[in-house]
């Protein structure tokens, strides 16, 4: 395991940096794409995020890092196993796994074990990338660019955190919950509108054209390379803040309350905007319940609302092609109109 | 020194630098086949160990994995290394232009994995001036460095290999590290990397990284401003999107450079000794910085600008953007590797490529079990041979590409350009939910301009048609030449080109750009003629007011379908793409 850049010493990119949060201490809010430039620091805010979560514990030897206290939940390996033997946990870090864009079926989901069968005649399943991401994090750089059945069966498994195998003689399920995170550039080409809207948050990054803030950004980044061990040792005490602030936040979640008013202030923010379907009230309820709870506030108020509503509505409008103003401008336009200011 | 001589020099530089620093990663060369480009890989293999990767590797060969062929012949599992696991030396691609997304993106996600070993990887784009290349590409955006092999006489070439060394055993990666970088001078870096449009971070810090391992080399602890103006050279320039506009662009073609070599801040070569550098006047500016500062950054500028080809200047001028990470879709160059399943097939070629279907595979040998003398007894094992493996065979989707050829002279202008404009639209709005990609190509004055390399972003393709300007006379025969060109790339990337032309026919701009009318429309059913031999679909929409024979009869050259604008309703359009 090498070093990983900081999260706390990612230098802007702020909508970014707080969706990823809020995706990770609300698994239910789905997945994050990341729209943008190249080189803006994706694939580091990702691992930098995994990195500073607490340690998962896993279940010495399963190919599945199936969680030893949620016993009801064990994959079929170790339900064979725990009979027979006590099964030992061990702990190691989110696992964050990158999902490359030629990758096949087989690779993704999983399929027969070609070794075991052709030598040893067993028919075994091998595991591939989804439950390798089984409770850490699945990266797809250009997503855009990924093939439609894929992304499709991509987000299916997101949302249900099963993987169902049927295919090589083979019927097989297995946990995979992770949290789905795609990048891509929309200029290179377009997510189908269906596919967008099954990710829970959406946001723009763009790179800095601020000198100063490129300067920064190339300076933190070249002392990092330059000693690693040191760099992290120096942001330590703010990476443990955050890594504290996402425990606590999952803490009171369940606590957070939402009024009928801030419900109702949700739906009509969804009405104005046209968003087809509850998925987009649904995803922005949850979100602000997360942001309210990273904020350490225990009632959903509209300030929450404000914040989150971009990043959880841009993707889902319904859109003319030809109509290139931004999603932004126009969810920020819906929340003046139905009189939710900047609080 | 002369500029192939300087290229070679700067090359070089570059393989010292590669080999000085892992961190670097690699480097993209771009090369037409030839002496030059076998001399670098000879320089090359004296430094590193090379590891080839033919463009058309297997994801399962890259990444390793077990050997079925040799697996069923011994009987036991027999392993075979991936290519990228090599531990050390250089993975050298050739033909990188040819790489599909698939191994593109394996090795833009190799690149990214901090756990890979120090290997670095060395990428050959061969693409000639017209074709589309690697250089704007993700995997592009990870390799730190960019040259442009030189073409060179061979007595030349073998001079210069024999006398300039690569120099990379010298300086440690520790050294590098203790390579002071002051702020003025990052600031430089930064302001240039600005100014040419190079937004990515990712290069920005490839620059600061190659300068320091450049002072490294040479003996220094702290970055200078030669140092620098490697960096700009070998990362920041490549990546330019936009020419400073300060500069007049005629002073920055190469072919005015001789006279540049008598400035003093032409880069110093930069193989020689030390010592040398330490005594040129830079040294002494660099240390009283307030004064200098402006200097540093004009130099810096310069030094960039010596390195672009003339045809990068000459199209990043006139506004043009080549983008076509797009066209590099899985679907195009595919192995039949993906895509939705349709059944199975025999393996064609080396089944190395392809994953076994095991299920499939073990249903043909199972009839002939009997015929092979093991009747299940004996060896307990099935015999399975090579005539009964089975692939999937996996179905991609065909895309189609709609090239937009529009007619932006004046006399189209003066009668419809607008109309065109509104046919285009509705046309664009059938292409998304196709989920076609478009591009467009327009022609007035003398010459036609790709508007817009294919894509499937709308968007764009629609903000470039509103502004889109008329005006000027009529080159119809450069308008098509230009789509035969497009047609051409797009077929070879696999995708389906359709050609719609709006247009009024009175071509009165000659190929050689000289206003002949006889001439003109000659070319023009030249040009027609040829684009119809690529036996592309053509829709001719005639948008003069009134239709006349001679639109109707270069319709007939592009074989195309002819269709004359005023007596149609433009909510048809679409229909008439499709039928």
């Amino acid at each position: 395991m090498s070093t990983v850049f900081p999260f706390s010493a990612i230098v802007g990119q702020e909508d970014m940096k707080l969706s990823l949060q809020m995706a990770a201490i609300d698994a239910s809010i789905g997945g994050v794409l990341v729209l943008g430039d190249r080189g803006t620091g994706k694939t580091t805010a990702m691992r930098a995020l995994a990195a500073l979560l607490p340690p998962i514990s896993v279940v010495e030897g399963c190919r599945f890092a199936c969680n030893p206290a949620d016993e009801a939940n064990l994959c079929e390996e170790c339900q064979a196993r725990a009979p027979s033997e006590t099964l030992n946990s061990v702990s190691r870090g989110t696992p964050v796994v990158d999902l490359p864009l030629g990758a096949s079926e087989d690779r993704v989901v999983g399929a027969l074990d070609l070794e075991k069968a052709l030598t040893a005649g067993i028919k075994e399943f091998e595991p591939g990338l989804l439950a390798a991401a089984n409770r850490g994090f699945l990266y797809i750089d250009e997503v855009n660019l990924l093939e439609d059945h894929l992304v499709d069966l991509l987000l299916d498994v997101a949302v249900s955190g099963t993987n169902v195998v049927e295919r090589d003689g083979l019927s097989i399920r297995h946990a995979a919950k992770f949290l789905l995170v795609g990048s891509g550039n929309p200029e290179e080409g377009e997510l189908r509108p269906q596919l967008l809207d099954r990710f829970g948050l959406s946001v723009e990054v763009t790179t800095p054209q601020d000198i100063d803030q490129r300067m920064k950004i190339v300076r933190l980044r070249d002392e990092f390379e330059q000693d690693k061990d040191a760099f992290v040792a120096k942001f330590k005490s703010h990476d443990a803040k955050i890594s504290q602030q996402i425990s606590d936040a999952k803490a009171i979640l369940a606590d957070v309350e939402v009024t009928d008013d801030a419900l109702r202030t949700i739906s009509e923010l969804c009405v104005a905007l046209g968003t087809d379907g509850l998925r987009g009230e649904l995803t922005l309820l949850r979100s602000c319940r997360a942001y309210a709870a990273l904020q350490g506030d225990k009632k959903v108020n509209t300030s929450h609302i404000h914040r989150v509503a971009a990043m959880s509505l841009r993707h889902r409008l319904r859109r003319d092609p030809l109509d290139d103003s931004g999603s932004t401008v126009r969810v920020e336009r819906a929340i003046e109109s139905v009189g939710l200011a900047a609080a | 020194m002369s500029e192939g001589a300087q290229r070679w020099a700067l090359a070089t530089t570059a393989l010292s630098l590669l080999k000085a620093d892992p961190t670097l990663k690699g480097l993209l060369v771009g090369t037409a086949h030839g002496p030059v480009h076998q001399a670098f890989a000879a320089q090359i293999s004296e430094q590193f160990p090379i590891t080839h990767i033919p463009v058309s590797v297997s994801i399962e060969r890259l990444n390793g994995g077990l050997d079925i062929s040799q697996t069923l012949a011994a009987g036991k599992p027999v392993y075979q290394k991936g290519l990228l696991d090599t531990p050390e030396g250089v993975l050298l691609v050739n033909g990188a232009e040819r790489l599909d997304t698939a191994t593109s993106s394996a090795l833009s996600a190799h690149l990214d994995n901090p756990d890979t070993p120090d290997t670095r990887l060395v990428v050959m784009d061969e693409s000639t001036e017209d074709e589309i290349g690697l250089s704007e590409s993700a995997l592009a955006d990870r390799l730190a460095m960019m040259i442009e092999l030189p073409t060179l006489p061979l007595a030349q070439l073998q001079a210069l290999v024999n006398e300039q060394a690569i120099d990379g055993g010298t300086t440690s990666v520790d050294a590098i590290a203790m390579v002071e970088l002051s702020d003025s001078l990052l600031q430089e870096i930064a302001l240039l990397a600005n100014r040419l449009g190079v937004d990515s971070l990712r290069s920005l810090l490839y620059a600061v990284r190659v300068a320091r391992a450049h002072a490294a080399l040479n003996g220094r602890n702290e970055v200078a401003v030669e140092d620098a103006a490697i960096a700009a050279q070998l990362v920041l320039a490549p990546r330019a999107t936009m020419v400073d506009q300060s500069q007049n662009p005629d002073e920055e073609e190469p072919e005015d450079q001789p006279n540049d070599t008598d400035t003093p801040e032409e880069e110093p070569p930069p193989d020689q000794a030390p010592e040398d550098q330490q005594q040129q006047p830079e040294q002494a500016d660099n240390n009283d910085q307030e004064d200098s500062t402006q200097d540093i950054g004009e130099q810096l500028l310069e030094a960039a600008n010596a390195t672009l080809p003339q045809n990068v200047i000459a199209d990043l001028v006139r506004g043009q953007k080549n983008n076509r990470t797009a066209g590099r879709d899985a679907s195009a160059t595919g192995k039949g590797q993906s895509g939705r399943p349709t059944g199975v097939r025999r393996p064609r070629g080396s089944h190395r490529n392809q994953r076994l279907n095991i299920v499939e595979t073990l249903k043909a040998a199972a009839p002939k079990q009997r015929l092979r003398d093991n009747p299940f007894n004996g060896h307990q094992r099935l015999k399975i041979r090579l005539e009964d493996f089975r692939v999937t065979r996996y179905k991609q989707p065909t895309r189609t590409t709609t090239v937009f050829v529009v007619d932006a002279s004046g006399s189209a202008a003066l009668h419809r350009l607008a109309e065109a404009k509104g046919a285009v639209e509705l046309l664009l709005a059938e292409c998304y939910v196709r989920r076609d990609r478009v591009a467009m190509i327009s022609f007035k004055g003398t010459e036609a301009n790709l508007e817009l390399p294919p894509t499937r972003s709308l968007v764009r393709a629609k903000r470039g048609l509103a502004g889109l300007p008329g005006g000027g006379g009529t080159p119809l025969a450069a308008g098509l030449d230009l789509a035969n060109q497009v047609v051409q790339q797009l077929k070879q990337a696999g995708e389906t080109p359709v050609v719609v032309i709006m247009t009024d026919g009175k071509a009165n701009i000659a190929r050689d750009g000289q206003g002949s009318r006889v001439q003109a429309m000659e070319d023009a059913h030249d040009s027609a003629k040829r684009l119809a031999a690529t036996g592309v679909k053509c829709l001719f929409i005639d948008t003069a007011p009134r239709a006349r024979p001679q639109a109707r009869e270069l319709a007939q050259s592009l074989q195309a379908r002819y269709l004359p604008l005023p007596s149609m309703d433009s909510q048809n359009l679409p229909d008439l793409i499709r039928a």
